[in-house]
């Protein structure tokens, strides 16, 4: 037996890893007696069919050439999820002016083009603009600068 | 009908519904334009700003955007050879030929006369379907609603590009995670894991935003090589009548074609353009001119896609049932505003209905407007550098879903779900599936067990209704017809033809 779609064996690991978890998490739901439809039975029956394909992919990965799994480019998948999680970190603090420039600059990384003083100046008027349309225009109840969480 | 129209127009007409037709008109030829921004990102970004309008005002602005970006897509295929939207890709082929041959300014108004015609003939389409088709909605039992949305998964599974597998793989799996938070019939926590944020379930918005927002970003990244387009010139705005006769034909068989492909669910807005392209270019008694800026090739696939984004609320608003993602956004906009779509819409919600039809019309017709006399604004706009664009997308995605219910746990699923779009993409499983099991999933669930529990528990019910019988047939038959290795072939055809 030889692999001759990596694509399609990676694919039927991580569905049949994703519906054993689900079935895992499923387990702990408490099943009472004389109830109908236990409220579990739905999303079982799905991972049981989600298994039955994931073995599918994997046999079609041994059985037919297909395509290759590649990964992806690590540095802009990292710095735009670390983006992200900056806005949602900083934000609830310091307001979502501060949460989106951080978070403009650091995804402006994400590109090998990056020119970082232009960036910063276009981020700091991207939040401008941001603050003026949802702040002053549309009058969003979200605090755009703010300090919390310092006893101030 | 014609009361029905009347009422429409009144709602229509009034100051502030046709300033968020005309915005929502905008900001759809915009993000049409840009690349990497697509309709369901930007509905799921506005979606907090429309709770302060009223429903058909929201829906009126959301409907805009929808269409509009059929319409801006095609501009930049024609111009620069870049869909704006995965549905103008076909239109990429003849329109950017004649382009070449210097009749860009013929290729756009012959897309945009074509998209207007099948934009008034789809909406009295949906006038006059949607409603009779309400009142057959209501007599359905919940076995004949659960095959009948199986049916719909089916259509799906059947219209995804990629191998029949690994859709039915991704939609299972997001008849999963719509099955994930508090279930509404015994209060039991699904799949939480503890999490406080997902006992309400995961929230459409930020698996869309996830998925087509920040997951579209990675996967762009990737394959950033700077292109730098070069818009061809426009030339005279005006088709000659050659190319008018031409284009007559194809608009109307196109406008059917999107007409009765767009209700369907799954990609009716992608599907209905190949689909016209292909029997155009099969009835043509001269096939070999397709490819190099045949007219027929512009006007049926922009007719097609028009339409269909017009159709597709047809079983939205008549059955309750969204059959594409930004019909399920769609869905979330109107019951935050307490409207439940479903057979009763018509009855109870005459004005928020007819009112969105009459709009289409409308938006329809500004768009004529917007795109011909301002193409080279739109055209300017494509000089935006992606480096550029996608932290301003970025942004607009944190502050617009923060804004709903300023969590962070919010923008951290986000981040989360980009991430799990681009292994998906990886691993060779597309999304477009995934996205419509989870928006059918609630429903599906729901009819599923209100069969088991009418009959108390037997399983035989799903097959006692005779139309539930005949639907779930046609679901398998759909299927096992499409794994033959003829209609295969054929299917290959149909999405590889028209990009060879």
């Amino acid at each position: 037996m030889r692999v001759r779609s990596t694509q399609d064996v990676a694919a039927g690991a991580v569905v049949i890893a994703f519906a054993v978890a689900v079935l895992a998490a499923l387990s702990r739901i408490p099943t009472t007696k004389y109830q109908a439809i236990s409220p579990d039975l739905f999303p079982r029956v799905c991972a049981f069919g989600l298994i039955a394909g994931g073995i599918a992919l994997l046999v079609r990965g041994f059985a037919r050439a297909g395509p290759a799994f590649a990964w992806a480019p690590w540095r802009g998948v990292v710095l735009v999820v670390l983006s992200v999680v900056l806005f949602g970190l900083c934000t609830p603090r310091f307001g979502y002016g501060v949460g989106a420039f951080l978070a403009v600059v650091v995804a402006g990384f994400a590109t090998r083009d990056v020119k970082p003083l232009k960036l910063v100046v276009f981020a700091a008027l991207l939040i401008a603009f941001s603050v003026v349309l949802f702040s002053v225009v549309l009058k969003v109840p979200m605090p755009a600068f703010t300090l919390r969480g310092f006893g101030l | 009908m014609l009361s029905d129209l009347a009422l429409g127009f009144s709602v229509a007409l009034t100051f502030t519904n046709l300033g968020l037709c005309l915005l929502g008109c905008l900001i759809g030829t915009l993000i049409g334009v840009l690349p990497g921004i697509g309709p369901i990102a930007t509905v799921s970004i506005l979606l907090p700003f429309t709770f302060g309008i009223s429903p058909v005002g929201a829906i009126i602005m959301l409907a805009g955007i929808y269409y509009g970006a059929q319409y801006g897509g095609s501009t930049t295929a024609i111009l620069v050879r870049m869909p704006g939207e995965a549905s103008s890709i076909v239109t990429m082929i003849d329109g950017h030929a004649m382009a070449r041959n210097g009749r860009a300014g013929a290729a756009l108004a012959i897309a945009a006369l074509a998209s207007f015609t099948a934009g008034t003939i789809a909406t009295i389409v949906i006038g006059a379907f949607a409603q009779p088709l309400g009142r057959v909605a209501l007599l359905l039992g919940p076995e004949d609603y659960f095959a009948l949305i199986v049916l719909g998964l089916a259509f799906s599974v059947v219209l995804a590009s990629g191998s029949i597998l690994n859709a039915v793989v991704s939609v299972l799996i997001g008849v999963i995670l719509a099955s994930v938070g508090t279930d509404v019939e015994t209060g039991v926590q699904r799949l939480t894991f503890g999490q406080p944020s997902l006992l309400e379930g995961i929230g459409i918005a930020v698996l869309a935003m996830g998925f087509f927002g920040v997951g579209e970003i990675l996967r762009n990244l990737e394959s950033s090589d700077a292109k730098q387009a070069i818009a061809a010139k426009i030339g005279r705005l005006w088709p000659n009548r050659d190319e008018m006769r031409r284009s007559v034909g194809p608009a109307l068989r196109g406008t059917a074609i999107g007409s009765m492909l767009g209700p369907l669910p799954g990609s009716g807005t992608l599907l209905a353009p190949f689909a016209s392209y292909v029997v155009e270019k099969r009835i043509s008694r001269t096939p070999e001119r397709f490819g190099h800026g045949a007219p027929e090739g512009v006007a049926g696939p922009e007719a097609a896609n028009n339409a269909a984004a017009q159709t597709c609320f047809i079983p939205l608003m008549a059955l309750g049932l969204p059959p594409n993602a930004v019909m399920a956004l769609m869905l979330g906009a109107l019951t935050i505003h307490g409207i439940s779509p479903g057979p009763q819409v018509f009855t109870k919600y005459p004005d928020l209905f007819w009112g969105m039809v009459v709009s289409m019309w409308i938006g329809n017709l500004m768009l004529l407007v917007i795109n011909l006399p301002l193409i080279g604004l739109w055209v300017a706009l494509l000089r935006v550098p992606y480096r550029l664009l996608y932290p301003a997308i970025l942004l607009f995605c944190c502050i617009g879903l923060y804004s709903v219910n300023q969590l962070p746990a919010d923008i951290f699923f986000m981040a989360a779900f980009g991430v799990v779009a681009l292994v998906l993409a990886k691993l060779g499983l597309e999304t477009t599936p995934l996205v419509l099991g989870f928006v059918l999933g609630d429903a599906l669930e729901a009819n599923f067990r209100r069969t088991l529990i009418l009959s108390d528990g037997d399983w035989l019910s799903f097959v006692r209704s005779p139309l539930a019988v005949t639907l779930l047939a046609c679901a398998v038959l759909l299927v096992a017809v499409t794994l033959l290795p003829r209609l295969r072939q054929g299917r290959t055809e149909i999405f590889q033809e028209p990009a060879s």
